[in-house]
């Protein structure tokens, strides 16, 4: 066994399918589980026919770069799940995995004759963890749901955007890509008690309450402040002032002070270049200023921060001891960022048919035991190896399934 | 049975925005014990960040703290903290110099930028890591600024991967009995979901930019905010058979109650939200938009509900705290607050068949944990403890 990775040695068989299982598995991948996806041509995951780049074509199901982001590092089993002699392979595997994961729909599962309940007789101290957007139990457990639910139900679309407009919702996900980070680390604290205690254990991830999570403050504000908590633009509890100005260019820069040294650094900052100094409030009054008299703060900041190059403001506020970054696009951090470079935050990788392209190393570094990142399957390149080399099946036995198109 | 880390101790020194990785080891049956400047200011955020731990003051400024928090470290599993890189250095208490004290301690850091680097000593925060990360740019209308998620949302999602990576690290130490650092960038977490943006960049240099109350997908930019009569609900038309049977109930309901609708002859099943017309869909919008306004929270709630139509509705904070379903799973939980009586909260992160471990039901006021902490972890008498009180050490 290797002792470069923190997970290895620990065998995962993964039914997940789109993002929330899906990154689950590739963390646990990442950083050295032996992860078998399970998967079949005949529903394939969306992410394998999703047509989001133009590189991307309608017949392979191995184009996908999107697919291939999110399943790195495993192995893939193509298996017809409907098939008679399905459980020939799925039986071993069982006995093999210490860690189940999925994320279909509650009830789904069980259909298969795979929930916990029912693995359990036969295998008391597996660890299986079920992702979902409302969780295995209570009335809505079976309602339909997207990342964007999540946002919904739990506060969070309600709480974002500017009082006087529609709230809005970011171009990118949240609860889908936050859950399995918990899920993930539910798995590995269950896997190390299992260790001392022999007991299994099933973890039962809902991204809609982890959400809830996320708006504690809220929650408590809502109970015990006068004005109910409301969406408030980029003003926050956490900072004595904030804004996002704008730059030269069409570009913006988020500037956030947090004490009252900030404060006059930041007034000494404009103030050199534009306003009287008597124009501005004393920090302990920041508070107290209304919506409109913050309001013309920020214009007199915009009125200093519009001419100037973001980057290079980026740097003299950072010289002055105030928080200050640049609103990056995709094009900037890409291209940009020496920070995430120097964090190795892309590995390239020569995928067979997309060619080489970067693939997001997971964002936490661990000082021993780094991540690992590795190619993506092809759909079902692993059957052989799955079905002999881990489950220790007869060639004859193998063959036979396959000319029985067990493997489709 | 206990938690699934029960007998496991952690320090946690991180301010708020690294507070949830120790709120969520706690909710897993950790003992954490919640370091805080003595007279730090309390607010709902700090309450928060003190959900399930003990509370003790030590005061790092002072020299006599330094021999206390190496004893408590002596005596723990992990440390959380949020210090600025080179911070805990200038004190001698670098990883490299704790990990002498104790060979098994797993020293999770979250910074706005990492440890090391050119951005390393970047002051940062929510806004200006979402910023940096590339999130922020995604969020707002086109023609307005950019606008922050609600509260600190990388932050916590930060938490949630320095989470991963102690328990990751905690599975390693049981094999080698060797603990680590781990270093949790929240510039760099903001980043990481930026997947779709990356991929589309990459290969077509296209870059998924914000779209206000609408989202893009791929090529279209869908409506997905829309508002009712007394809130706002999330709506979208989806592709294909996936998205048929929801369109068409949106449909028929739009008919029965005669509301204008252009889309009362549309085939969902080959309906392709990609390849529908920007005019074509303006005009949908319109009429979508004009129905929902004239529906209230309510019968969003039940008759959409009941006719399928798949839109769900923006709770408010009051609405979550009420939500049947978090209150069937037992998921809201009255706490006690100090000098606030009790709160409905969010209780668990991860729901366990096994383990029976719950959070204790109160929060405790700033070093309420003081006297139990330094006596039975480092056998200090009264009156040193009270000396120590004087001194401001604690």
């Amino acid at each position: 066994m290797s002792n470069s990775t923190p997970l290895a040695g620990v065998k995962v068989l993964d039914f997940s399918w789109a993002l929330v299982g899906s990154l689950t598995t590739k963390l646990l991948a990442d950083f050295g589980a032996e992860v078998v996806k399970v998967e079949s041509a005949l529903r394939p995951c969306l992410s394998r026919i999703d047509k989001q780049v133009s590189v991307s074509s309608r017949e392979s199901l191995d184009d996908k770069p999107w697919f291939s982001h999110f399943n790195s590092s495993k192995l893939s089993l193509q298996l017809n799940m409907k098939h008679p002699r399905v459980r020939e392979v799925i039986n071993p595997l069982l006995d093999w995995a210490d860690v189940v994961v999925e994320n279909f729909s509650p009830g789904t599962m069980e259909k298969l004759g795979l929930d916990y309940p029912t693995i359990k007789t036969q295998h008391p101290d597996i660890i299986m963890v079920s992702g979902s957007v409302f969780g295995q139990t209570g009335p809505y457990a079976k309602n339909w749901g997207v990342d964007g639910t999540g946002a919904a139900l739990a506060g969070r679309m309600y709480m974002t955007g500017w009082p006087d407009r529609d709230p809005v919702t970011p171009s990118v996900p949240y609860g889908d890509v936050v859950l399995p980070y918990f899920m993930a680390s539910a798995v590995a604290a269950a896997i190390e008690h299992k260790r001392t205690t022999g007991q299994g254990e099933y973890i039962d991830a809902s991204m809609y309450e982890v959400c809830v999570q996320q708006m504690s403050e809220a929650i408590i504000e809502s109970q015990v402040s006068h004005a109910p908590p409301f969406r408030q633009g980029n003003r926050s509890r956490s900072a004595l002032y904030q804004g996002v100005f704008p730059c030269r260019d069409d570009q913006w820069i988020a500037i956030s002070i947090f004490n009252e040294m900030q404060w006059q650094a930041l007034v000494n900052c404009v103030a050199k270049a534009h306003a009287e100094q008597s124009a501005w409030p004393a920090a302990e009054n920041l508070d107290e200023l209304t919506p409109p008299m913050l309001d013309e703060l920020d214009a007199l900041v915009s009125e200093w921060t519009g001419s100037q190059e973001r980057y290079a403001l980026m740097e003299l506020l950072q010289t002055n001891h105030i928080a200050a970054g640049v609103v990056q696009d995709i094009a900037d951090t890409f291209e940009n960022d020496p920070q995430l470079q120097h964090r190795d935050y892309l590995k390239t990788l020569d995928h067979p048919l997309l060619g080489e392209f970067g693939h997001q190393t997971p964002p936490v570094k661990l000082s021993r035991t780094p991540a690992d990142v590795k190619l993506a399957p092809n759909m079902g390149q692993h059957c052989a190896y799955v079905c002999k080399q881990i489950i220790g099946m007869t060639d004859d036995v193998y063959e036979s399934l396959r000319d029985e198109n067990l493997f489709v | 049975m206990p938690g699934l880390l029960s007998g496991l101790r952690v320090l946690d020194m991180s301010d708020y925005t690294g507070a949830t990785t120790g709120s969520f080891l706690a909710s897993l049956g950790a003992e954490v014990i919640r370091i805080e400047r003595p007279g730090s200011a309390s607010n709902h955020q700090t309450l928060i960040a003190r959900r399930g731990k003990k509370s003790i003051t030590l005061n790092l400024d002072d020299r006599n703290a330094i021999a206390l928090f190496k004893g408590l470290i002596k005596k723990s599993d992990f440390l959380i903290e949020t210090f600025r890189p080179g911070f805990l250095k200038s004190k001698g208490l670098s990883y490299e110099e704790l990990s002498t004290i104790n060979p098994q301690l797993i020293h999770v850091s979250i910074t706005p930028f990492g440890q090391t680097g050119p951005y390393s000593q970047f002051l940062g925060g929510e806004l200006v890591a979402s910023a940096m990360g590339g999130t922020l740019a995604t969020c707002g209308y086109p023609d307005d600024t950019p606008v922050l998620e609600a509260l600190d949302a990388c932050s916590f999602h930060a938490c949630s991967a320095a989470a991963m990576g102690a328990m990751f690290a905690h599975r390693d130490r049981g094999l080698t009995g060797l603990g680590q650092h781990i270093d949790c960038s929240i510039q760099e977490v903001a980043a990481s979901r930026n997947t779709n943006n990356l991929l589309s960049y990459q290969f077509d240099k296209r870059k998924l930019e914000r779209a206000g109350n609408k989202v893009r997908f791929g090529v279209a930019t869908v409506r997905v905010v829309w508002e009712l009569a007394d809130g706002y609900c999330f709506h979208s038309l989806m592709t294909g058979k996936f998205g048929a049977p929801a369109n068409s109930a949106l449909s028929r309901w739009m008919t029965e109650e005669g509301y204008e609708n252009p889309m009362a002859d549309v085939n969902w099943d080959t309906y392709d939200r990609s390849a529908l017309p920007a005019d074509t869909r303006l005009i949908w919008e319109t009429a979508i938009a004009a129905f929902f306004k004239s529906k209230t929270k309510a019968q969003i709630r039940n008759e959409g509900h009941q006719r399928g139509i798949r839109a769900t509705v923006a709770n408010d904070p009051t609405d979550v705290m009420n939500d049947d379903h978090l209150n069937a799973r037992d998921f809201i939980r009255s706490v006690e607050m100090p000098n606030a009586g009790a709160i409905q909260l969010p209780d668990y992160f991860v729901r366990l068949s096994n383990s029976d471990f719950r959070n204790p039901a109160n929060i405790p006021s700033l070093g309420k944990d003081n006297t139990e902490v330094f006596s039975q972890l480092l056998d200090i008498g009264a009156s040193e403890l009270a000396n120590l009180h004087a001194k401001g050490v604690i």
